[in-house]
């Protein structure tokens, strides 16, 4: 098996141009749904006195963020993983809208962290099951740490294709 | 500190669709020069985003004009306009 020649940072995979599939608004919609109802369906799995022993939810945990891996990536091929590059590879504009989600989401993650507290208190004060009470506290951690993404993927429009020349590209204001 | 305009009033106007347009220089290749992503560029040319004063002074520097002549907080006109005067057709 050969090596290729040059492994892509991870800037360059954020910012690959064979993706513009998944910076349109639409894209962008859905990934946000698909794992809004995903993290839902996690957290509901752990919270609610469903039947299953640990190790179910175990295999329920795995499956679910076997299924979450590639939707976030697709997410953040469509915002250019503004959330996960370092602060230099990012330019003054990529920079100011991650500042803007961040602060526009601040409380809701707030919130959802009190909410993990109580939720995960309040399961172990009324099922004594330490790993269900870590699992609902974990996907909601998650869910408050990816509310910037969910927010900003939400607000940003169609990304606007490169023009072949700049010619075609320029036209007066 | 760069800023999304919220209102007109918070808005700077550029001429840089016009200068890329009249130096045939590609989004791509000013983004480059002065170092942010391609999409910013449409970001500023369409008003969505005000840059920093170090950007704006870039941009003034590769297109080696003063920043007066590229940005402005009121509408810009039409360069033929401001050289020659109003020319009704």
């Amino acid at each position: 098996m050969t090596r290729p020649a040059h492994w892509p940072s991870l800037e360059e995979i954020m910012n690959d141009e064979r993706y513009p599939q998944t910076r349109t608004r639409r894209a962008r919609r859905r990934n946000v749904v698909l794992e809004a109802v995903l993290l839902t369906a996690l957290t509901a799995a752990f919270a609610l006195p469903l039947p299953g022993d640990w190790a179910t939810r175990v295999v329920v945990l795995v499956v679910g963020f076997v299924a979450f891996v590639p939707l976030h990536a697709q997410l953040n091929l469509g915002i250019r993983g503004v959330f996960d590059l370092r602060r230099s590879a990012l330019d003054e504009h990529q920079f100011m809208l991650r500042a803007y989600a961040s602060d526009a989401t601040r409380w809701w993650a707030h919130g959802l962290t009190l909410l993990l507290l109580v939720a995960s208190l309040a399961t172990v004060a009324l099922t004594d099951d330490l790993f269900r009470a870590f699992g609902t506290g974990y996907v909601l951690w998650m869910v408050a740490g990816l509310l910037p993404s969910w927010w900003l993927a939400w607000q940003l429009g169609d990304e606007e294709a490169e023009p072949e020349s700049a010619d075609a590209a320029a036209s007066p204001a | 500190m760069p800023r999304l305009p919220k209102t007109d009033a918070d808005r700077v106007y550029n001429r840089l669709a016009v200068l890329r347009a009249e130096r045939g220089v590609s989004r791509r290749e000013l983004a480059d020069a002065i170092g942010v992503h391609p999409q910013t560029i449409g970001y500023l040319e369409r008003g969505e985003f005000n840059p920093s004063l170090a950007l704006a002074l870039r941009i003034g520097r590769y297109f080696a004009l003063p920043l007066e002549a590229i940005f402005d907080l009121d509408p810009l006109t039409p360069l033929s306009t401001q050289m020659y005067g109003r020319q009704d057709s």
